[in-house]
């Protein structure tokens, strides 16, 4: 409690902060690549036969994916409180690569937390990461994923909390975390609105991102909340389906619960124990979602669906295909709900994708998934 | 059953007899229901309690607990994997409190507690409150709800189901965050987490103990306990004169995983003696 009360002071005063705004705009600009590239995608439109395609296209960013826009905000913070240690959860290992590549920059000592089950489904991640010289543990309690890896990080904060700042990954965890998250990457819907402006004149009609703990989302969709005639859509992991017990639905099937200092929905046993999740991505396979989304869903601003793993997986080959870019597998819940959703609008119609991160890091998941014997041909010859 | 103020009051009173010698603290042990069974979990309470402990905490098992380190996770996670659900620790609660005299707390997270008795979108605090208390509990340890946070009134609904929502302090505890927490926290004993960091057994104490506790006996009338890291008579050596109460936890659990399931419980009692013996 007095770490979070020390994180909420440190965090208004920098608000206020005339220096702390431009280093933060200067690094953006300069280290992170922003504002990133709005884009659209013609081909794709045109195969889909309905409303215009853009793309958000934050794989761009610097580490490939949205993390890097809240790693820089709270290192600047971390730092503004004389905190000499980051340490991170991380899922799909993305959030756990950009707290890496910020503690690098910013001279911080790092430690990540990771599910063992994450750890070998993303080594590639975690081999950056130690290359940045962070230290990466596996969490071997639990289920072995992002959850596990929040409660590890929270144990080693409230143990080291004097020295140490919690650079939590998503808008998620006790207050003030989720709107210091919010605030950082609600850049992203900022420059959506000037982008799209600038493309057609307009807003668009439609915004989509996937929701895990709710970062990307959130940030797309914060410049939007006041225009009531752009819709909102956030797409969540359907995994194997909504009855196969096997997917991270929380808005439709979880109840209200209080775990990890938040409360919110989760998808809990009928005793209140945390249940099991699945999904392709890493880093939508988690129980909780964060507390802003659980109040835009009870308040019905936003629309919350699912995309399942098979669906994730076409809308990936779909985009290489048709505009040369791999998504992330978390980002391509969001264009595979896109997918269905373009058709059946006019052609007037505009739908922006927050492609929140690059599909590079996928390499393994997609190669098993499309069972591709050539790479692993490519994998056994390298292996020896 | 006594109860656990004339419990409290006969640790204070018991500390002033030892003239000369600085007062022994008195023992409050702790087990996970449904570790490493349930009939094991009531046999190895009632060792405690015969053995001299003066106080003993149920853990409800949850799957994600926070403030608790490997050893009581590890429990955590057997007690799950065998089945045992809240309805089941209010059953051992029944039992044990027909059986021992010593009193009884819950301890457990917020999340089961508001899940309690399955009623969809509603909280069940209530309920477990009321359960609680019928079952024989007398207080009630949860380390996820600050002071600052009601949580559906969970401070004042306590209280007036007669049972002692046990505060929990640290030394990172300003004095600000200390006031609000006397101020929210009426009856029982103050639980002092000995040191940053989750419950499991420690070789040390950290070095300013004493001057911590005193710091938080300003705010408190209450009796002062001392919990994480505590695993030997030494620590507990320690603590004399400083708080009235020690906490022992993983050092047990740790003492029941090495032992056979035949030798576990008289293994429990000797530990126990040990702990409490005042020579």
């Amino acid at each position: 409690m007095p770490a979070l009360a020390e994180l909420e002071e440190c965090f208004c005063s920098a608000k206020k902060d005339k220096k702390f705004q431009q280093e933060l705009a200067q690094t953006f600009r300069t280290y992170v690549g922003r504002p990133t590239p709005l884009y659209f995608c013609e081909n794709l439109s045109r195969e889909l036969g309905g409303a215009k395609i853009f793309v958000k296209n934050e794989g761009l960013a610097h580490t490939g994916a949205h993390k890097i826009n809240h790693c820089v905000g709270q290192a600047l913070l971390a730092r503004r409180m004389n905190k000499q240690r980051l340490i991170a959860e991380t899922g799909a290992g993305q959030h756990g690569l950009a707290t890496a590549t910020v503690a690098a920059k910013f001279g911080f000592e790092c430690v990540i937390y990771m599910g063992a089950l994450d750890v070998a489904r993303q080594r590639p991640n975690v081999f950056w990461m130690e290359k940045l010289g962070a230290k990466v543990i596996p969490v071997e309690f639990g289920g072995k994923r992002l959850k596990d890896a929040v409660n590890a990080a929270l144990k080693d904060w409230i143990t080291n909390v004097r020295t140490t700042h919690y650079l939590l990954g998503s808008t998620l965890g006790p207050h003030p975390f989720p709107e210091v998250n919010r605030y950082f990457q609600s850049v992203v819907g900022h420059e959506i609105k000037l982008q799209m402006q600038e493309a057609t004149g307009k807003l668009p009609d439609y915004v989509v991102a996937c929701v895990g703990g709710g970062s990307n989302s959130a940030g797309a969709f914060n410049a939007f909340l006041p225009h009531k005639r752009v819709k909102l859509i956030g797409v969540e992991a359907g995994g194997k389906g909504p009855n196969s017990g096997a997917h991270a639905i929380r808005l439709r099937s979880g109840r209200i619960g209080i775990v990890e200092g938040y409360k919110s929905y989760w998808l809990l046993d009928d005793n209140g124990q945390v249940a099991d999740t699945h999904s392709i991505s890493a880093g939508l396979d988690y129980a909780g979602i964060g507390p802003l989304h659980a109040l835009l869903h009870d308040q019905g601003r936003v629309t919350y669906t699912y995309a399942l793993d098979k669906e994730v997986l076409h809308a990936v080959e779909l985009l290489a295909r048709t505009e040369g870019i791999f998504p992330a597998l978390e980002s391509a819940h969001a264009l595979a709900h896109t997918v269905k959703l373009a058709p059946g609008l006019a052609r007037s119609k505009t739908i922006v994708v927050n492609l929140s991160g690059r599909g590079d890091k996928d390499i393994f998941i997609l190669a098993k998934h499309l069972a591709d014997e050539n790479f692993f041909d490519f994998l056994r010859e390298y292996a020896k | 059953m006594i109860t656990l103020e004339d419990q409290l009051k006969n640790i204070c009173s018991r500390s002033t007899h030892y003239r000369g010698s600085k007062p022994w603290p008195a023992l409050m042990t702790h087990v996970v229901v449904g570790y490493p069974s349930l009939p094991k979990t009531i046999e190895i309470a009632m060792t405690m309690a015969d053995a001299g402990a003066s106080l003993i905490e149920l853990q409800i098992p949850f799957s994600d607990p926070m403030a608790d380190g490997p050893t009581i996770m590890r429990a955590n996670e057997h007690a799950l994997a065998g089945g045992t659900t809240p309805k089941d620790c209010m059953r051992v609660m029944e039992t044990l409190s027909a059986r021992v005299d010593v009193p009884l707390l819950f301890m457990s997270y917020f999340n089961l507690i508001h899940a309690y008795g399955n009623q969809r979108g509603k909280s069940g605090l209530a309920r477990f409150l009321a359960d609680a208390r019928s079952a024989g509990a007398q207080g009630m340890i949860v380390p996820d709800i600050p002071p600052e946070e009601s949580h559906e009134g969970y401070w004042t609904l306590t209280y007036k189901n007669g049972l002692a929502a046990i505060p929990l302090v640290s030394p990172v505890s300003s004095e600000t965050r200390l006031k609000k927490i006397a101020a929210a926290s009426k009856s029982g004993f103050v639980y002092c987490v000995s040191t940053t960091g989750t419950t499991g057994a420690r070789k040390e104490l950290p070095q300013d103990l004493r001057a911590y506790l005193q710091r938080i006996r300003r705010h408190f009338s209450q009796p002062l306990a001392v919990g994480f890291g505590i695993s030997k008579r030494e620590h507990i050596q320690i603590l004399s004169g400083s708080a009235e109460i020690a906490i022992v936890g993983s050092a047990v659990i740790n003492i029941i995983e090495k032992s056979s399931a035949k030798s576990a419980a008289a293994n429990v009692r000797k530990f126990v003696r040990q702990l409490t013996r005042n020579s």
